[in-house]
């Protein structure tokens, strides 16, 4: 179906802004190059803060509030710095 | 209010008194969730009332409407709609319902209120960033609103503000001028709020669970609340640079949009080549997910009801939030198909319709699902239910027309008909004020503490679904007929046949939106005398339901929450059909009991919510310039008017100065583990290494500066061209997060001083920083290449 369907593309110059119309129509191959560039640049970063924020989430699937700050405790009392421990708890105002 | 950390310290929402701290400058969640709510109410009720007028208009041209004229006396004379005045309704009414209704009401209002009690969490990952984005987003409105005011009125070119109209200026028509800037500026405001929202949305999801909350445990509406999140981060961080763009071609002389040679009221505009075409494509990278970002989180509202009210899981709970996750995913990936028409490559409509078929699927999958697991169901008939299936209804009726647009030949011919207006109103305006009805109806009794008069709300469902078919299905008949629509008045005999039409919608709306009464009566009444809600009035599951209603201003009373079950546990045995998720079974029940140990609230860690916080305001930042990147490829190729230029050489001092600020900083970082503030050389190291930062950073600044007035000394101003106004901007963009840093840098020395500096504060700073010179990295290598 899909090849059927890239078989069958047509130009689909018709009504909408004629002012945009006019300019693409004009448009050299330089501009519809650039376009298709513009294109590529916006849809690779949000493929990457996708799977940035797909593999944070992954990672933290388990990980709870409760026992992150409990670890965070422990690991803090084993390097016996006081001075960390106090800090981490201390409240979250931003 | 007295929430109590495990150090002692008091959570972010107590302890406050005061009329200004607890309604209006409030901390809570609960508090900023009710606020949204209001305004996006305060909105839907100006926009019907806009809708209203324009029907009117549409349907009886000449009818002197009452106190118009007041409003408007150019726009409305004698209370006669004008052209102009009947597009500036047109836009007013799309951006107020698109923005401040269909955005805010189901995800700021309903997800301020409930995603942090639903994941067990007290309050929200950023509360005063959370405070800031609803007072930012409130000035986003009153912006909007006072262009109503302002010479000329609003402004006439639709919520999508396509240019030229948009970016020339007042000699473009009434509402031109200061309207359309006003317009422009409260967009901009409004993707700053929503980009503050969705990095604490993130955060909150992300690292203030509670103990036992995995991520399959989320209830849909937190899953459609955080895809939704993500969404507008994206989304908003290219609005957000198209708006700069738009508003320095109106008033920078800038030439982003308006090509050169355009002729308006006979006079010669001073732009030189730039791409309309430029905005549709910055303007639909945001304007397609923003279907989505209205109706994911009635999507995830819709689900969390009907299940409450079938007494029964969904037949797949995963099939609906990976279905959620494709969606979201694959509206980045169609925007181009807006474009079918605007003339673009063939080839590209077709890779924008293929995706665009595609994400059909994952819609069809939840609807399915939706239909199945209520095939064969108890359901319980309440309005909010009902409003849940009514959603059901309109979505498919909606969606079905999307295959037909989805088609580029069948766009051509219906693009800019009153077919699209059906389509889009129902999918994204109906459906999603369906999901916010069924919404407020079944969370009311939680967030008042008293239950919505049922028989009201069925009335006003029925009064509702049948209204809205009755406005919109016959708008599919118009377009197939080849009504065009935005036009104020249809003068040609064959557009005179299809009067009756208008006129039996035009009744409809009134009908329908006069039926609304009953639900702001319903409202208002039972807000202060319905009847008294249990906690847990539904027998539902979730955790906003195993606490009093309404919540105490710390929603979990200072105790531990730890959840021992999935989201949705019905059809049980015994005197209860359900499993609420701090419950435990009736079989554990000889152990010790879950519920029973109330052990206090830990406070989440503050170095991983703060660095994932700036890690998702890095990726906002990414988004943004990507979106100049794109923008300047674009007009790179548009047209012969790009201007090759030297860039200065003090750029490239300035680049070593910000690497050795980058490397001087990491050292300070790297030292801080070892640091004991009694150790006065260790301290002095530090204070030395960030002082250096500081000195570095602001001579880059200094030195950004020299290049500017150097190369404007050359004769090189903003608007002298497209190359010289991209190299400006860029460096503007870039300088502004170094200046952001330099404030920051000055804090933590401050709190370096003072012996308060926190190693997660040096750790999330560093990570800006880092960032920053990596940015200048990038804009400075963009510029090679295409200056």
């Amino acid at each position: 179906m899909a090849a059927a369907v890239l078989c069958s593309a047509v130009p689909a110059f018709a009504q909408g802004c004629a002012l945009c119309y006019t300019q693409a129509a004009s448009a050299s191959a330089r501009f519809i190059h650039a376009l298709r560039s513009g294109i590529l640049v916006l849809v690779f970063p949000p493929l990457l803060i996708s799977a940035g924020l797909a593999t944070a989430a992954y990672r933290k699937r388990d990980r709870f509030r409760a026992s992150d700050a409990q670890s965070e405790r422990s690991a803090d009392s084993r390097a016996g710095d006081t001075h960390q421990a106090e800090l981490q708890n201390t409240n979250v105002e931003i | 209010m007295s929430g109590q950390s495990s150090k002692g310290q008091t959570t972010t929402a107590q302890t406050h008194t005061g009329f200004l701290r607890t309604y209006l400058f409030s901390l809570d969640h609960k508090t900023i969730g009710k606020q949204y709510f209001l305004l996006s109410l305060c909105a839907v009720l100006v926009g019907v009332v806009f809708s209203w007028l324009m029907r009117i208009h549409l349907a009886w041209p000449s009818l002197s409407i009452p106190g118009l004229g007041w409003l408007s006396s150019t726009g409305a004379p004698q209370g006669v709609i004008s052209p102009e005045y009947y597009l500036a309704l047109m836009t007013m009414h799309g951006t107020l319902m698109v923005f401040f209704v269909l955005t805010l009401a189901p995800l700021a209002a309903f997800g301020n209120y409930f995603l942090p009690i639903q994941i067990g969490a007290e309050e929200m990952a950023f509360p005063r960033l959370n405070l800031l984005s609803f007072w930012i987003t409130f000035l986003a409105f009153v912006v909007l609103i006072s262009s109503l005011f302002v010479t000329g009125g609003s402004p006439i070119s639709g919520w999508t503000a396509y240019p030229p109209l948009s970016a020339v200026g007042a000699i473009a028509g009434p509402g031109e001028g200061a309207g359309q800037t006003l317009w422009i500026v409260s967009i901009a405001i409004f993707c700053v709020a929503s980009l503050l929202g969705s990095i604490n949305f993130i955060a909150t999801t992300l690292d203030l669970r509670c103990e036992g909350m995995t991520l399959m445990r989320m209830p849909m509406t937190v899953w459609a609340w955080f895809i939704t999140s993500c969404m507008t981060l994206v989304a908003f961080s290219v609005l957000l640079p198209a708006c700069w763009l738009l508003i320095l071609d109106r008033i920078a002389g800038t030439s982003f949009f308006v090509p050169a040679g355009l002729v308006i009221s006979d006079q010669l505009q001073p732009h030189s080549g730039g791409s309309p075409l430029l905005w549709q494509h910055l303007f639909w990278f945001f304007g397609h997910p923003e279907v989505y970002i209205a109706i994911l989180p009635a999507m995830g509202i819709v689900s969390h009801v009907l299940i409450a009210s079938m007494r029964r899981p969904m037949l797949s709970h995963k099939a609906i939030i990976y279905s959620m996750i494709a969606i979201g995913f694959l509206s980045y990936v169609l925007w181009g198909h807006h474009m079918f028409v605007s003339g673009m490559n063939p080839y590209s409509a077709l890779v924008f319709s293929l995706p665009t078929l595609v994400i059909t699927i994952p819609s069809t999958i939840i609807t399915l699902i939706w239909i199945g697991s209520l095939y064969g169901s108890k359901l319980r008939i309440t309005s909010a239910s009902l409003f849940a299936l009514g959603f059901i209804s309109v979505f498919v009726s909606g969606g079905v027309s999307g295959f037909l647009l989805a088609q580029p030949s069948l766009d051509t011919y219906l693009h800019a008909t009153y077919f699209v207006v059906g389509h889009f109103h129902l999918i994204m305006g109906v459906a999603a004020i369906f999901g916010i009805f069924a919404g407020t109806y079944f969370w009311f009794p939680k967030m008042t503490g008293r239950m919505m008069n049922e028989p009201l709300g069925k009335l006003h469902f029925w009064l509702t679904f049948v209204g809205s078919y009755c406005i919109f299905m016959p708008f599919y008949y118009l377009g197939l007929a080849g009504n065009v629509r935005r036009d104020s008045q249809f003068v040609s005999a064959a557009m005179q046949s299809l009067m009756p039409v208008h006129k039996f919608i035009t009744i409809a709306a009134l009908s329908t939106g006069a039926a609304q009464l009953v639900f702001l009566y319903n409202l208002a009444y039972s807000w202060r005398r319905g009847k008294s809600a249990s906690s847990n009035p539904w027998d539902a599951t979730s955790l906003e339901w195993s606490i009093p209603s309404p919540p105490a201003a710390v929603s979990f009373e200072g105790g531990a929450v730890i959840v021992s079950r999935d989201p949705y546990q019905y059809g049980m045995e015994g005197a209860h059909d359900f499993l609420g998720q701090r419950e435990k079974a009736v079989a554990d029940r000889a152990t010790p009991a879950f519920a029973t140990v109330k052990p206090a609230y830990a406070h989440p860690s503050y170095a991983s919510i703060s660095k994932t916080g700036m890690w998702v305001f890095i990726a906002a930042s990414i988004m943004t310039f990507a979106a100049l990147t794109s923008a300047l490829l674009v007009r790179r190729g548009s047209a012969q008017d790009w201007q090759i230029f030297r860039l200065p050489l003090l750029l490239y001092f300035d680049t070593a100065l910000l690497v050795c600020s980058s490397v001087i900083l990491e050292l300070a970082r790297r030292s801080f583990p070892r640091f004991d503030p009694s150790n006065t050389r260790q301290a002095r190291m530090a204070k030395v290494f960030l002082s250096i930062t500081l000195l570095f950073g602001a001579l880059f600044l200094g030195g950004q500066a020299a290049a500017w007035l150097q190369l404007r000394s050359q004769g090189l101003a903003f608007s002298d061209g497209p190359s010289s106004s991209f190299f400006y901007l860029l460096l503007e963009g870039q300088g502004a997060h170094v200046l952001v840093g330099l404030i920051a840098v000055a804090w933590v020395l401050d709190k370096l001083y003072r012996s308060q500096l926190r190693k997660p504060s040096l750790d999330t700073f560093s990570l800006y920083w880092h960032f920053t010179t990596t940015l200048w990295l990038y804009v400075l290598a963009i510029l090679l290449i295409t200056i």
